[in-house]
């Protein structure tokens, strides 16, 4: 069992790349046939095929509405990230500060992301600064968390070495707590590539009239159902691409796993 | 016979009279603990001169590694003194007169071998300022001598153990410290690794002619390595002997490890550790 199917799990072209392919396409091929045969009208759910025709038809719609969120995610991405950074590193040199404001930070994070982005549209308006504050606000707690792990995860004899070098607090930092912790930032950067095109659309919804997000809340209400799937891969693809982006930078960054 | 020959040097040995390398005068040590102070080394007294090869064994918890700690300024005396070169082992520290190996290599992971010998080079720049720069081997040389040239662009876990180990040796050495100090460098090797790297530790103290001093759980290694051999007891840790076998090995007329004399003296090194 094992010895039978190691070969194809060790990564070769079929495994990796026809398999999944195959899966996709056979899903779609259901889908394309089943729905007309079930008798479901298109408003409700368009082929695949519809769809595409969507995309093909209107492209400057949809990247008018994709530019947006495409910035606000990425913003929010990087805005929560470095936020969450810094933080963390007080967290790490300031025990004080870890316990006076963690359990604070843990308390705003259990409230869920569409009751905190009203109270964020209310003060900063509907434009596209509200939402990047909404996409940073989603990226922030993995990374704080992870980052205040990794920054501390040095071993007690890569401390004692830095002492007999006699290096710096400086020196410590740069030479052995942040490339310590890179692994454990790219873990949460993982999370947050994606979830950070979650808030900037939610975001959207709350009140815009730009965006992915605002293009799925008004495709719904005028049944333009093959334009709602359009928005909805669109954004899919947004996500995985800064996934695929992050990851690429990781494998770049940390060669030595 | 010999006569009119000056006395053989293994005999006499020519680092009796070299100035002192460490000097420690009662000194105590011990770990702040619940309800006090728990105390792991005391009134020792202990001076190695300069160029001497001394390994340290003894039970667990009799502070062998504290003491090399002391003598690196990663803990303090909580009374009596230790003086490194006549200094404070902080002011040595800051001359970058003390390298230090540990049982795991402490090699970092993100750097290749070669990145991790810089190591030293780019950090502690303030404190060595002043501070002439080293002579001695450069990276490249050191490596040709541990036998891993070409291995310049490897990390750390494309090497075995051994080889880790030679590395942080290498990195320790790299910026010619007067002290080199060893706390069971090789503990996770496997005997045959360990004996080949003892006998390159001999010969890189044969050339460099640094002091070491060397913690080790094996009586075979603290006996090969050592010109003394400094017995510790636990409980609490303090010295209970210092045994000179630099005649033992001048002796030997084959192999060390198989010389009958030297085999006599780590069965006297074991009947004291049992007594620790």
């Amino acid at each position: 069992m094992l010895n039978s199917s190691s070969p194809d799990a060790e990564g070769s072209a079929l495994a990796r790349i026809v398999l999944p392919a195959f899966g996709a396409l056979s899903l779609l091929a259901v889908w394309q046939f089943l729905l007309p045969w079930l008798g479901v009208p298109k408003f409700i759910v368009p082929t695949p095929a519809q769809v595409v025709l969507r995309i093909a038809a209107d492209p400057y719609l949809l990247w008018q509405n994709l530019l947006p969120t495409l910035i606000e995610s990425v913003c929010g991405l990087f805005i929560g990230n470095i936020a969450a950074i810094l933080l963390a590193i007080a967290f790490v040199y300031s025990k004080t500060v870890e316990r006076a404001y963690f359990p604070v930070v843990l308390f705003l994070n259990t409230i869920p992301v569409l009751a905190i982005a009203p109270i964020i549209i209310l003060i900063f308006g509907i434009g596209i600064f509200p939402k990047i504050i909404i996409a940073s606000i989603i990226c922030f707690f993995p990374t704080l968390v992870n980052m205040t792990r990794g920054l501390d995860a040095v071993s007690a004899n890569e401390r004692e070495l830095m002492h007999v070098l006699s290096a710096s607090p400086l020196e410590i930092f740069w030479k052995l707590r942040a490339p310590r912790s890179l692994p454990f930032l790219f873990a949460s950067l993982r999370i947050s590539s994606t979830a950070c095109v979650v808030g900037a659309i939610v975001g959207e919804w709350i009140g815009a009239n730009k965006g992915l997000g605002a293009l799925i809340i008004q495709s719904t209400f005028n049944y333009r159902s093959d334009l709602l799937y359009a928005a909805i891969i669109l954004s899919s693809s947004l996500a995985v691409v800064i996934f695929i982006i992050v990851t690429t930078i990781e494998r770049r960054v940390i060669r030595y796993q | 016979m010999t006569t009119g020959l000056p006395p053989s040097p293994e005999v006499v040995s020519t680092t009796d009279l070299k100035p002192l390398a460490i000097r420690a005068r009662g000194l105590d040590v011990g770990y702040p603990a619940k309800g006090g102070v728990n105390v792991v080394l005391t009134g020792l007294d202990l001076e190695v001169r300069e160029g001497e090869f001394l390994t340290i064994i003894g039970p667990s918890g009799c502070g062998k590694s504290t003491l090399l700690r002391v003598v690196a300024d990663l803990l303090s005396p909580a009374a009596g003194s230790l003086e490194v070169f006549g200094d404070t082992p902080a002011a040595a520290r800051r001359r970058r007169d003390i390298g230090f190996v540990f049982q795991d290599s402490t090699l970092l992971p993100w750097r290749t071998v070669m990145e991790n010998l810089r190591l030293p080079d780019e950090v502690g720049r303030k404190a060595r300022a002043g501070r002439p720069a080293a002579e001695g081997p450069d990276a490249a040389e050191l490596l040709r001598m541990i036998g891993l040239a070409g291995r310049e662009n490897a990390y750390p876990h494309q090497l075995s153990g051994g080889q880790r180990q030679r590395v942080a040796i290498a990195r320790a050495l790299l910026s010619r410290p007067r002290i080199l100090l060893m706390d069971e460098p090789f503990g996770a090797l496997d005997e045959i690794t360990r004996d080949r790297l003892n006998d390159e530790l001999l010969g890189l103290w044969q050339s460099m002619r640094m002091t070491i001093l060397f913690v080790t759980h094996s009586v075979m290694e603290a006996a090969y390595l050592g010109d003394r051999v400094a017995i510790l007891a636990s409980n609490p840790g303090r010295l209970r002997e210092l045994e000179d076998i630099r005649a033992a090995k001048a002796a030997a007329a084959g192999p060390i490890r198989e010389d009958p004399g030297f085999v006599r003296s780590m069965a006297h090194l074991r009947a004291v550790l049992r007594t620790c």
